[in-house]
């Protein structure tokens, strides 16, 4: 079933912390992508990304890491195609996910619960590109960290502390 | 008269679609011609009015709609109707001034069995397509070339020989190739899937199967259509001349120097490989047969 429980759940206790704001600095933008892109933006005033901290502890609780302290960073790279990719740094679990977002609150509130490409340092990387070798997901360790230290230098920082998980609320039969 | 909304407050309107498990929270609000409760009474038993929380000072009552879990064949279309309700809560006659709701009753929709073929395909192209929330996802047609077109990779690089794509030699079927080390994300130890693939995959069939999201009918088009192409009814030829080999997210890295891209689709960077790497790799898996 959908889980419907999680918005509410979050818009309950929102305790993430925006640390910093984001550059738009186009000149060092990291190489390793098919084409290097043309600029950032601010992820979290982009519709489809709107309060990433709800997204990002529903995604906590969704792996049942809510009991430690998660720093997340929030990178997004446009292309002059008008193609966007948004990739966020899981600090805690040495992650790169990539973001879909959505258009819907409830949607966004749970779209990362669950992404296409979640490429964890050492699991996921390779040392070269000719590594990669036809994968589908492999990335090159010198594209990981990149983009891991792009995001820390010009990206938005969340950190979401511990926090417990509500039960979801159900009707009762009588 | 009385209205029904749903818990936000919205008018549900003389038709929903539920499907087969789903819960519906709603609301009634306002009373009958004696100032009761008005009682909400199904046509048919698959689908029961249950009450959530009805207290009699107040003008709302909140209730629930439950549409039993009927299997794949349950498809109809029952009413809600209300009823004029006595002092001890019997209904008395039709309320004509509230209209009937009309719920159209839909199939769940299940993934064929995990340890099939169909059910391994059709787990593989939920978790690697745009769905239809996601800012890539451009039409339904659109994905289904995609879905396809990852078919075609899979099925060229069996054709050519896995090895040449790090599979393995011995990868001879689309079980082997998926699940071969770095071929596709999250499915090395199928059956059993990597967490965020699998939350994405029950993500996206749950949204399928709940009437009361806003996507609903998309979702379902986009699974039946993902089960269609995994069970070889919407077959694609080759779109490319020198053939599709492999694919990565939109702007993700090449996956080798011996590959070229070919297009974009869905969210989805295609390729094919250089003349003069499938001339080798066919001389060589022409040499070990």
């Amino acid at each position: 079933m959908k889980q419907k429980c999680t918005p509410s759940l979050v818009t309950a206790c929102v305790s993430a912390a925006l640390i910093c704001a984001t550059s738009f600095a186009a000149d060092d933008l990291p190489e390793g992508f098919n084409r290097k892109p043309t600029s950032r933006f601010v992820v979290s005033d982009n519709p489809y990304y709107k309060d990433p901290q709800i997204a990002l502890k529903n995604g906590v609780a969704a792996n049942q890491k809510n009991h430690q302290t998660n720093r997340f960073c929030v990178v997004g790279y446009q292309w002059q195609t008008g193609s966007m990719n948004v990739w966020v740094l899981w600090k805690e679990e040495e992650e790169l996910l990539l973001w879909d977002g959505a258009l819907d609150p409830d949607s966004r509130a749970t779209s990362l619960i669950g992404v296409r490409r979640d490429l964890k340092l050492g699991r996921d990387t390779v040392k070269t590109e000719h590594d990669i070798n036809g994968s589908t997901y492999l990335v090159t360790e010198q594209w990981w960290h990149a983009v891991a230290d792009d995001c820390m230098k010009h990206g938005e920082k969340y950190v979401i502390k511990p926090f417990k998980v509500a039960e979801p609320v159900k009707p009762s039969d009588d | 008269m009385a209205r029904l909304l749903r818990n936000d407050g919205t008018t549900i309107g003389t038709q929903i679609t539920l499907v087969a498990g789903n819960q519906l929270l709603f609301k009634v609000s306002g009373l009958g011609p004696n100032s009761r409760h008005l009682i909400l009474i199904s046509t048919h038993r698959s689908v029961r009015v249950v009450p959530v929380s009805v207290d009699h000072r107040n003008i709302e009552q909140r209730l629930a709609l439950k549409v039993s879990k009927c299997g794949v064949s349950c498809s109809q279309i029952v009413h809600v109707e209300a009823y004029v309700g006595d002092e001890r809560g019997q209904p008395l006659r039709r309320d004509l001034n509230t209209d009937r709701l009309v719920v159209q009753i839909l199939p769940k929709l299940e993934l064929p069995p995990a340890v099939t073929e169909t059910g391994m395909l059709a787990r593989m192209l939920i978790s690697e397509n745009a769905g239809p929330e996601n800012p890539d996802f451009v039409s339904l047609n659109e994905a289904r070339v995609a879905m396809q077109w990852m078919m075609v990779v899979l099925r060229n690089r069996l054709k050519l020989g896995a090895g040449h794509f790090a599979a393995g030699r011995n990868a001879s079927t689309l079980e082997e190739l998926i699940k071969a080390p770095n071929q596709i994300d999250g499915f090395e130890n199928y059956p059993s899937i990597r967490p965020k693939q699998q939350q994405l995959i029950d993500k996206i069939t749950a949204n399928a199967n709940e009437g009361a999201h806003r996507l609903n009918k998309q979702y379902r088009d986009y699974i039946e259509t993902a089960l269609a192409v995994a069970r070889g009814e919407l077959w694609s030829a080759d779109p490319c001349p020198t053939g599709l080999y492999a694919w990565r997210t939109n702007e993700a890295k090449s996956p080798g120097a011996n590959f070229i891209q070919f297009a974009t689709k869905g969210g989805q960077d295609f390729y094919t490989l250089t003349n003069d790497f499938i001339s080798k790799a066919q001389a060589r898996t022409e040499g070990r047969q």
